[in-house]
């Protein structure tokens, strides 16, 4: 190429030049391309996703603004008021002639159209209304709540809160989800490690003294986390440890989690149970998954090659044999990560930590519709990236497997 | 109700088989591709492997077709596509002067009476989670035919037939070795007395003392009940054993056809004769004296396979036509056919 | 004919022979896995508690009052007089008079101190009836064995009715969308590869959250027809219908990937083709051939699945969009004991239902590994 044009850009081929790598660093052409599929695929995913939460929130009985404060009733003028302004009293999926919606009879067309609108840009202190006359094209058939949300998801926009407290201060959904979203990550993240740190040793021991008594009481202890639930591990954490031996406070009363990972003795005191709590149980699913995977590799040909070499019982097991064996584990990384959110939810409820798992049953009682909406993309955003990423973990680890 | 088959006894001795010269099966022109699909949300076809890509030939009433070729080169999926296992991409097969292509439904259901099949994995081939009983029953439940009671008396004679024990009916399949479970096999494919048997590679999977046993069976119930088969194989030396003709086949196309004894001392083919020449001879003089014909490269893909002649990318001996022109089945000598530029 | 010299010995004795089949041994290597037969047993009894609950209500060893019913005002002292249900409770020592008729079959010694065990007082006051409940109770006074016998019934039925709604309905997709290939396979696929992207828990409490407020909205309308019906049906189940539902609704996704693998392996083997070869209908081919090899991975994979099911109902309950409150629930008891700071007094009642929901588990997890090595030829050994 570059002797046929010597002249060409530079910069063109230092960008080519990064690409290639990029695209060989991801595994080469068919996975880009695989890629480029897995990601097109998810976006249908995404907007039916998008449509029935939407439909499902909107069926629910009662909306935002029938629940106020003290139970008490809001007059009518203000919840109409409310509505207006939050565009609630656009029809839900379509906007039809005879919705009675905005525009008035007859200036309805179903083709996009140019129109002219009066949009308030501002106000005095007078009293004056300062607006001003704005051509936009419209759809009046996609003029609904529903289209209305798709644009402006597309516009990375996810609307304001409805939620009373947030909707007083105007607090948009991305705001709120960026100040949740890192307090329970604190917490799914270090879950993991702490999974990671405690099943992977387990595993190995029980594989290396397979059918021994160590084996039996490790697997043993593997299938009771597997089969103790948050709501019965935490309670009893909370019992012996915040209460009994009080070595930990019962919740967080210093506004530590939004602030974020410090290395304080305080900080650890209150990750320490919803840690543990999440990380035992995913420690016993990768214990099992460990011994399984490194119990078949242990009887592959070339672990008894190595062993008949003469090499030492803890090289064969740690240099060969381990290496290969956390091939299939390192894979659970991925479910676990799409996990992680959904996987705090009970503990946040339960360790009453302002993550986004509370968030989100705090939205759908107040019927804040685009707080849960957002929520729910992000955890469908989360739940495909983390397929994918088990995937593209199966060929960075596995040369044999190709996506063709 | 059906009327539950006999075992015919054949009223023509073997030794009259090929004198009538009835054409008992005729295939013209078969293909069968196999789409291979891509595509980003919905699949669409891109290719085809050519598995099977214009075979034509018959078998003649009692007789036994051997038909040879490396794995991959399509026998198998020839004989599914003559069953309409496989329903073939084009061509005609006609048994007994119907056309099976044609078939549907429960008129092909009531052609497969007359024509079976025998597999080559023995421990695949039989349903785990059947009797022995309920196996060999199964034609006669499928089409109906005679009560239990009949049905049982029928299976009992099927297994005694094919040197089992009756008694085994109730046993399962993974409680038989691999050439007691071919032998189940047998008996199923036997049980609607067909005229015409497929047989798979049957004996490829066995141990090679078994071989015998099962091939002496099948000779034996091809002089006892008249049978035709189609025996596809890829061990030269038991064909020749067992068959009156054979067939040799290559990428999806047939090379060579002759009378068993013509095609092995007169090979014309260059394929044929490297494939013969790799065949070990009992005789040590003879032995001595053998010249392996080693083919050059590999098989060429079914999917793109080469212009004009298919063999030509291996051929010792090609010659410009074979590169642009592809050569047709001829019959060069009588009964014996051979597709090559260079034999003419 | 000579051909029977070939048959080569069996070496199976009659005995084994005349009862060997698939089933029977997969029953022996089943057998052979102790921990999985305790696990049966184990489960065994909670069927057998659960089920026979309102025997032993009727015997007086439960209290019949489950649920918001539990809550009344207790007034011990003429209680006998007005209050219909039989006495809960245990054989005291103390105080035989007041025991239940079935006290009588009891010998002296046998009888419990009531001293030794969790009362419940609703007044401090000496002259007031006590009552006793074998496992405690909290403090709205409902019986806490009741409450646990009554919450195994609501936990085994999410775990055995979401089994089998997602086994079916994952059966059926699995073996059209496997057997018929093509481009029903293809959209049917695309179909699950779809509902793989939904976050299940969030669309459960979703599909909860919408279940429960209607049918509070209607629950005074009295509505007719089916929706009517299904909302009486609900609240007759104390809420269960509508979890089945939910459950169901995203359970079977999982299951209809398994099973569509599993028949596209099978599919392809040569006994299919052979069956085909006869001339078998592709119904026969689907019910003789087919499900019953693919049944029994399936199996296996449902039983491990249903400590899953036990957790999202536990979990909902315990957020209060599980079973109708007042309906007993381990989760809705675990949410019970801490809204009412039960985490700082009177905690060994935690135990209760968290040791019921981890043995629960545990069993069925035990029991699946157990019916793993009987059933899944290909996960022999792992």
């Amino acid at each position: 190429m570059t002797e046929t044009q010597p002249e060409q850009n530079p910069i063109v081929a230092i960008v080519q030049s990064v690409l290639e790598t990029i695209v060989r660093l991801l595994g080469g052409a068919s996975m880009v391309k695989f890629l480029i599929r897995r990601f097109l695929a998810a976006i249908p995913v995404l907007f039916a996703i998008m449509l029935v939460t939407f439909v499902l929130t909107h069926l629910l009985p009662a909306g935002p603004f029938s629940f106020a404060a003290g139970n008490k009733k809001m007059p009518d003028y203000l919840v109409k008021q409310l509505e207006e302004k939050f565009g609630l009293n656009k029809p839900v999926l379509f906007n039809t002639p005879n919705d009675g919606y905005f525009p008035d009879d007859g200036d309805w067309h179903w083709l996009p159209h140019k129109r002219t609108e009066v949009r308030t840009i501002g106000g005095t202190k007078q009293g004056d209304v300062l607006s001003k006359e704005v051509e936009v094209w419209r759809i009046d058939f996609l003029d609904s709540q529903f289209w209305g949300y798709v644009w402006g998801v597309l516009h990375l926009d996810f609307g304001p809160s409805l939620n009373k407290a947030l909707r007083d201060q105007n607090v948009q959904v991305h705001e709120e989800i960026a100040k949740r979203l890192p307090v329970s990550m604190q917490v799914g993240i270090f879950s993991v490690i702490l999974g990671f740190l405690l099943g992977v040793p387990m595993g190995v021991l029980a594989a290396v003294y397979h059918n021994t008594f160590i084996d039996y009481v490790t697997m043993f202890f593997a299938v009771l986390g597997q089969a103790t639930p948050a709501i019965v591990l935490a309670p009893i954490l909370i019992i012996i440890f915040a209460v009994e031996l009080n070595w930990v406070p019962v919740a967080d009363n210093q506004n530590q989690w939004q602030q974020g990972p410090e290395l304080s003795l305080y900080y650890l005191q209150i990750l320490a149970l919803p840690v543990i709590t999440l990380g035992t149980g995913m420690s016993a699913g990768i214990a099992r998954l460990t011994r399984a995977s490194l119990l078949q590799v242990l009887h592959e040909d070339y672990v008894r090659t190595a062993r008949a070499k003469g090499l030492r019982e803890r090289v064969v097991i740690y240099v060969h044999a381990l290496k290969n064996a956390l091939i299939p584990v390192a894979t659970i990384l991925g479910p676990l990560l799409a996990g992680v959110l959904t996987g705090t939810f009970v503990v946040e409820l339960i360790f009453v930590i302002p993550g986004l798992g509370k968030v989100f049953v705090e939205s759908v009682a107040a019927r804040d519709y685009t707080m849960i909406m957002g929520v729910t993309i992000l955890y469908s955003v989360f739940l495909i990236a983390g397929n994918i990423l088990v995937d593209i973990m199966y060929t960075w680890l596995d040369p044999r497997i190709r996506f063709d | 109700m059906n009327n539950m088959p006999k075992t015919r006894t054949q009223a023509t001795g073997p030794t009259s088989r090929m004198d009538g010269k009835r054409i008992l099966l005729e295939v013209k022109n078969l293909k069968k591709h196999f789409p291979i699909k891509s595509g980003i949300l919905f699949q669409h076809e891109v290719a085809a492997v050519k598995a099977v890509d214009g075979v034509t030939f018959h078998i003649y009433e009692g007789e036994t077709l051997g038909l040879v070729g490396e794995s991959g080169c399509g026998k198998s999926t020839t004989g599914r596509t003559i069953l309409q296992l496989y329903r073939p991409t084009a061509g005609s097969v006609k048994f007994e002067g119907v056309e099976l292509t044609e078939l549907k439904g429960s008129a092909l259901r009531r052609m497969r009476r007359k024509m079976q099949m025998v597999f080559q994995d023995p421990y695949a081939s039989l349903n785990p989670r059947m009797s022995v009983g309920r196996i060999v029953a199964e034609p006669l439940v499928v089409h109906n035919i005679g009560t239990k009671k009949e049905r049982e008396e029928r299976v009992a004679e099927l297994l005694e037939l094919v040197g089992l024990n009756p008694y085994f009916v109730r046993r399962y399949p993974h409680e038989f070795s691999g050439g007691q479970r071919q032998r189940i096999g047998l008996a199923r494919a036997l049980a609607l007395n067909p005229k015409f048997i497929v047989a798979d590679e049957p004996i490829s999977a066995l141990d090679v003392s078994i071989q015998a046993q099962v091939v002496n069976l099948m000779q034996e119930l091809q002089e006892n009940l008249g049978l035709t088969y189609l025996f596809i194989a890829h061990d030269l030396s038991m064909v020749r054993h067992l068959c009156d003709r054979v067939a040799v086949m290559y990428l999806g196309k047939l090379v060579e056809v002759a009378e068993s004894e013509e095609l092995y001392t007169n090979p014309l083919h260059p394929y044929t004769q490297a494939l013969l020449s790799a065949v070990p001879v009992p005789d040590p003089v003879v032995e001595e004296t053998r010249q392996r014909i080693i083919l050059k490269g590999d098989v060429p893909s079914p999917i793109n396979p080469p212009v004009g002649c298919n063999f030509n990318t291996r051929c010792p001996v090609s010659v410009d036509v074979c590169f642009s022109q592809e050569p047709e089945l001829i019959e060069v000598l009588p009964e014996h056919w051979v597709a090559c530029h260079r034999v003419i | 004919m000579t051909v029977a010299e070939g048959a080569e010995p069996i070496s199976l004795s009659e005995e084994e022979y005349a009862r060997s089949s698939p089933w029977l041994d997969s029953w022996r290597l089943f057998r052979r896995n102790k921990a999985s037969v305790v696990a049966l047993i184990v489960l065994a009894i909670i069927f057998a508690i659960a089920i026979t609950a309102k025997f032993w209500t009727h015997v007086g060893l439960l209290d019949a009052r489950t649920g918001a019913e539990a809550r009344h005002t207790i007034n011990p002292a003429n209680l006998p007089a007005q209050d219909p249900y039989p006495d809960p409770g245990i054989c005291a020592r103390d105080g035989q008079d007041r025991n239940p008729d079935w006290c009588g079959w009891i010998g002296e010694d046998a009888l419990v101190l009531v001293q030794e065990l969790q009362c419940y007082r609703p007044e401090p006051d000496p002259t007031q009836r006590q009552w006793c409940y074998l496992l405690g109770g909290d403090s709205s006074g409902k019986d806490w064995m009741t409450q646990t016998v009554y919450g195994a019934q609501v936990s085994l039925a999410v775990g055995v009715v979401g089994a089998t709604m997602s086994l079916i309905i994952g059966l059926i997709y699995g073996v059209i969308s496997g057997y018929y290939g093509g481009r029903v396979d293809m959209v049917m696929m695309r179909i699950i590869d779809f509902l793989y992207g939904f976050p299940t828990l969030v669309m459960i409490i979703l599909l909860q959250v919408f279940f429960t407020e209607v049918a509070r909205e209607y629950q005074d309308a009295g509505r007719k027809g089916l929706v009517g019906f299904l909302l009486n049906l609900n609240k007759e189940m104390g809420g269960l219908l509508f979890l089945f539902i939910a459950l169901g609704a995203l359970a079977w996704i999982g299951m209809a990937r398994q099973a569509r693998g599993l028949v596209l392996s099978y599919r392809e083997k040569e006994f299919v083709e052979a069956a085909r070869a006869v001339g078998a209908t592709d119904r026969r081919i689907i019910f003789v051939h087919l499900l019953p090899n693919v049944l029994g991975p399936l199996i296996v994979l449902e039983t491990l699945a249903i400590p899953g099911y036990i957790f999202t109902e536990a979990f909902l309950s315990f957020i209060g969009l599980g079973v109708q409150p007042g309906t007993p629930s381990w989760g809705a008891m675990i949410s019970e004991v801490r809204t009412r700071g039960g985490f700082f007094s009177n905690r060994h009642i935690l135990l209760v239902p968290s040791v019921a929901l981890v043995i629960t588990t545990l069993a069925f997890n035990f029991l699946g590994d157990g019916l793993r090595d009987a059933l899944d030829p290909r996960m022999r050994g792992t």
